[in-house]
């Protein structure tokens, strides 16, 4: 009889938990997975318009402050002869305006952002007949900043864009078209030995989704439970996304 | 003492218990669908492809030479919301060119999202815009030098960015089945490390019969007639 009381006694419990759970909304350990589609518009060297693809996953620490973990692809050309490619794989802190308006869909989000990248680029001459000196790659560190804002779709779904100058610490790569005795183009690519800055403009595209809440509420917005879904900004409490 | 701490431990879980329950189904066994929210769509069919005439750094040039290219497409589809979904593209080339520098592979997988105008009508008219990712291949590709050299270049596959605009409409007009046509704009380059670079551009029309799934099921999900 005792032991049916326990486990009828810890039942009541799960239960409850689970249900607060379920009603947990304050923003804090939101984990949010996303796919990313990068252009970049110009560079120092002048380089051609750039498109990108790639991936990121979110980390949300508190109502003002999220985090981006991110990977991308990026193909340029150099004229017509030759391509740039750019891995990134980075991280930034982005921050939101402490305000605690109500949950709207389609309402944007603006934010700040700041962080730090590492950087592989690779360039390639094209042309077959011309690959001496056609090809050269530098790992480089890299700082970014910039302003953004989400477009959230739903309570779990939001759409992003992003607009960063992302700024690379690392050995400079002399890359330049030249032209053959013949006429013929091409690239001629060159690893330097001094190091230089070399930017370039960011606009990023992505859509997030949210797969998990890491951790339960604390705190001041109302603790597990009391703030109730408000998919029509009717509720001050609710926080949005 | 012990016998009213059981009663109301009984009483307690009975009512979460109850608070957990999905509601149930209509009298006549069937689900009610008032909305598109929850629901899976599947699609597969074949896409011809026709290229738009692309600009290559300084040249025009196109992957598929202005031939059409035919695609085996699928799609899976997620409406969060009645007018937002979530999807995800396959296309695999099927009609290669085996001729020089004719297109030998150019598969592709996007994922995006869509807004939806339907106004809880069977007719669901869209927008959208998917990114992602292709792997294209040419054959051999004969490159002249200046001075009159030739060379059957065997250009490497390669991976590049690719984005798409979209336009369609599905027609809900059965339980298991919807009717689709759609049509995309997608854009990018075929830019392997050594070899030429070509425009990826064309429209894709995909039209033909899909499958509905209604997932995390609510009272709410399925639209009557479907």
């Amino acid at each position: 009889m005792k032991r049916l009381l326990i486990i009828m006694l810890l039942a009541v419990g799960i239960s409850a938990q689970a249900q607060n759970r379920k009603q947990n909304r304050n923003v804090g350990g939101r984990l949010t997975l996303g796919v990313r589609s990068t252009v970049s518009l110009f560079s120092d060297d002048g380089g051609n318009k750039g498109m990108g693809a790639g991936g990121q996953f979110r980390l949300r620490f508190y109502d003002f402050m999220n985090s981006e973990w991110f990977g991308d692809y990026i193909m340029t050309s150099i004229g017509t002869v030759g391509t740039r490619t750019d891995y990134h794989v980075g991280w930034s802190v982005m921050f939101y305006a402490p305000s605690k308006k109500g949950f709207k869909m389609y309402r944007p989000k603006p934010y700040l952002l700041v962080g730090h990248c590492f950087d592989y680029t690779s360039f390639h001459g094209t042309n077959p007949f011309y690959q001496s000196y056609a090809s050269a790659s530098r790992w480089s560190s890299a700082v970014q900043g910039g302003l953004g804002f989400h477009i959230p779709f739903t309570e779990k779904v939001d759409l992003s864009v992003s607009g960063q100058y992302m700024m690379h610490l690392g050995k400079e790569v002399l890359a330049e078209e030249r032209t053959a005795g013949n006429g013929d183009k091409f690239l001629h690519a060159e690893l330097q030995d001094n190091a230089g800055l070399d930017g370039h403009l960011l606009v990023s595209f992505s859509l997030n989704v949210q797969i998990a809440d890491l951790w339960r509420d604390h705190g001041k917005h109302g603790g597990a439970g009391t703030a109730a879904p408000d998919p029509d900004g009717q509720n001050p409490n609710y926080i949005q996304q | 003492m012990r016998k009213s701490i059981f009663l109301l431990s009984a009483i307690f879980s009975v009512s979460f218990l109850n608070a957990q329950t999905t509601p149930p189904p209509a009298e006549d066994n069937t689900f009610q669908m008032t909305t598109l929210e929850g629901l899976l769509r599947l699609q597969a069919t074949i896409t011809p492809a026709w290229s738009v005439s692309g600009k290559s750094g300084d040249q025009s040039a196109s992957v598929s030479s202005g031939r059409t290219n035919i695609y085996i497409h699928g799609t899976a589809e997620y409406y969060w919301r009645d007018h937002f979904s979530t999807r995800a593209d396959l296309f695999y080339f099927v009609n290669k060119n085996n001729v020089d520098g004719g297109l030998k592979h150019n598969h592709s997988v996007q994922v995006g999202a869509s807004y939806h105008f339907n106004k809880k009508m069977t007719i669901d008219p869209f927008i959208g815009v998917t990114t992602g990712l292709s792997v294209e291949q040419i054959y051999p590709v004969t490159m002249s030098r200046g001075d009159g050299v030739t060379w059957l270049y065997p250009a490497p596959a390669h991976i590049d960015p690719i984005w798409a605009p979209r336009v369609g409409v599905n027609f809900f007009g059965q339980h298991i089945f919807h009717f689709f046509v759609e049509a995309e704009y997608l854009m990018g380059s075929y830019r392997p490390p050594v070899g030429p670079t070509l425009s990826l551009n064309e429209i894709r029309v995909s039209a033909g019969l899909g499958f509905n799934f209604v997932l995390f099921h609510k009272e709410t999900t399925v639209r009557p007639g479907i």
